[in-house]
């Protein structure tokens, strides 16, 4: 029965691969002019060979700030490409409150993830639409953050010309950066598709509870 | 470089993932002790006699490979009997699914039926890796052998069982020697983009995970046929709506569908109870 599952949880874990490939790209705006460029590797933890892992996915991004509250912001799914799906996404950062002490700013992030194969020249858009939370400590201006990351599914059917009938995949995001003079470090955990039951599959997603699964993620920034 | 390589190799495919296939030296068959798809007591044995091990050809546009499959009945009779071509699932290979072969062979009766059960190029002792497109032309071989044996047509009737959906299906519609009477499904899938929706949630497309271009909901249309369709509605791996895409696409001269309640991928005759299985096979058969 597990073998007989594989085709379909390897289409699972592919969703995770297209739909999880990142963290979030910029929780709080850079600040006028200022320039980043990320590398990002992690993804949904699995039990594999007695060990919990993340899967290895790996995406770049870089960032601009066009104000003091705004950043724009473009990524690459490098993973994706193994696939012969070119996958970026693009989008912006807007702070809509600085945080002071306790009380975190907050941003909202709306993006649009493209994918295009080589294969049949399939071309998908999906609006993404991220809300994040997020707390400054330190001299340096460390930060960890809060946020929900939403997915939407615009189709009105799928295969077959049947209604589609997903139309939205909701991600929970908790991380910290560490911010140096020229490097940042980012660790975040993301609760994926909590709406959705992982029961019976092969690949053993780590989540806390019937649904999702947690994905374990990092970044490296160079500051320009 | 990890980029590079990326962008270089962009060849990752689920296609074989459609195939859990299991090379053999030799077949067990009733000496099999391993869990089989269902367990069948004493009543259902076959006589070892009428128990035969075939080799044939099949050429999968120029790749050659040698296919085994075993045929159950009086092979001197194909000639007069009605016979079942029986498309087993995606695993391991016809050891696995030795007793449904054998239940087959006991509708209607013991031996009533003669039954045909082929590996795939790539299962058990079939040679060659299973692909698409050998799995069709294995279909076409097996039932080309029928007809050299002496088998028509009218006496034909093709059964498929999850993977082997696709092979019944393709064969039925575009038959390329005998015309099947009847088409039987099991646990059908509706298309490879119908398992990449169902299992992606999102409206990805099937190209951006698999080549495979299996789509029983559009070769049924060709299919005029009398249609049995049965799914277990607690299937966990091809959904009962799966199924029903399918049968809601066939329009041909008579359709039967069978939903059979608790039942899972697996265990739909034994969920039905094999008797019931047996009579509604032995109806649509003969009606």
């Amino acid at each position: 029965m597990k073998q007989e599952k594989t085709i379909q949880y390897c289409i699972l874990f592919s969703v995770f691969v297209l739909g999880s490939c990142a963290p979030a790209r910029y929780v709080r705006p850079l600040g006028k002019g200022k320039t980043e460029v990320t590398a990002t590797f992690g993804g949904p933890l699995i039990n594999y060979s007695g060990n919990t892992i993340p899967v290895p996915l790996l995406g770049f991004a870089a960032g601009h700030g066009f104000t003091d509250d705004l950043t724009g912001f473009a990524g690459l799914h490098a993973t994706s490409l193994a696939f012969g799906v070119l996958q970026v996404d693009a989008g912006v950062v807007k702070r809509l409150r600085k945080p002071d002490k306790w009380i975190p700013g907050v941003s909202i992030s709306p993006v649009v993830n493209m994918m295009l194969d080589k294969w049949e020249g399939k071309f998908s858009l999906f609006p993404q639409a991220d809300a994040n939370a997020y707390w400054n400590y330190g001299k340096k201006k460390h930060f960890c953050y809060l946020g929900l990351s939403n997915w939407f599914d615009l189709h009105k059917t799928g295969a077959d010309d049947e209604p589609q009938r997903t139309h939205w995949l909701p991600v929970l995001q908790a991380g910290n950066t560490l911010v140096g003079k020229k490097w940042e470090y980012t660790l975040e955990v993301k609760y994926i598709a909590a709406n959705y039951s992982n029961q019976s599959i092969v690949v053993s997603y780590v989540s806390p509870g019937s649904n999702g699964a947690l994905g374990l993620y990092i970044g490296v920034t160079r500051k320009f | 470089m990890i980029f590079v390589s990326c962008s270089v190799c962009s060849c990752l495919r689920l296609d074989n993932n459609l195939f859990n296939n299991t090379k053999l030296t030799a077949y067990l068959l009733d000496a099999n002790t391993a869990p089989q798809e269902i367990a069948l007591d004493s009543s259902y044995t076959i006589s070892p006699a009428l128990e035969h091990i075939i080799q044939l050809k099949s050429n999968d546009n120029g790749n050659m490979a040698t296919i085994y499959g075993v045929y159950i009945g009086d092979m001197a009779l194909i000639a007069t009997d009605t016979v079942i071509m029986y498309f087993h699932g995606t695993k391991d290979n016809l050891d696995y699914y030795w007793n449904r072969a054998k239940l087959l062979a006991n509708v209607g009766g013991k031996n009533r039926y003669g039954v045909f059960i082929i590996d795939y190029r790539g299962y058990g002792m079939s040679q060659g890796n299973p692909t698409e497109s050998g799995m069709h032309a294995d279909a076409n071989a097996a039932i080309a052998w029928l007809q050299n044996n002496g088998l028509a047509g009218n006496r034909l009737v093709v059964y498929g069982f999850s993977l082997g959906t696709a092979a019944a299906t393709y064969y039925t519609a575009h038959p390329q020697t005998l015309i099947p009477s009847k088409l039987i499904l099991e646990a059908p899938f509706a298309s490879a983009a119908e398992m990449v929706n169902e299992a992606a949630v999102l409206a990805f497309p099937a190209s951006y995970f698999t080549n495979l271009k299996v789509d029983n909901s559009q070769q049924i249309k060709s299919v005029q046929q009398p249609f049995l369709w049965m799914h277990g509605d607690a299937d966990d791996f091809i959904s009962i709506s799966q199924g029903q895409i399918v049968y809601n696409n066939y329009k041909g001269i008579y359709g039967e569908a069978h939903k059979i309640p608790g039942a899972t991928h697996t265990n739909v005759p034994y969920t039905w109870g094999f008797d019931n299985y047996k009579t509604a096979l032995e109806h649509f058969i003969v009606n």
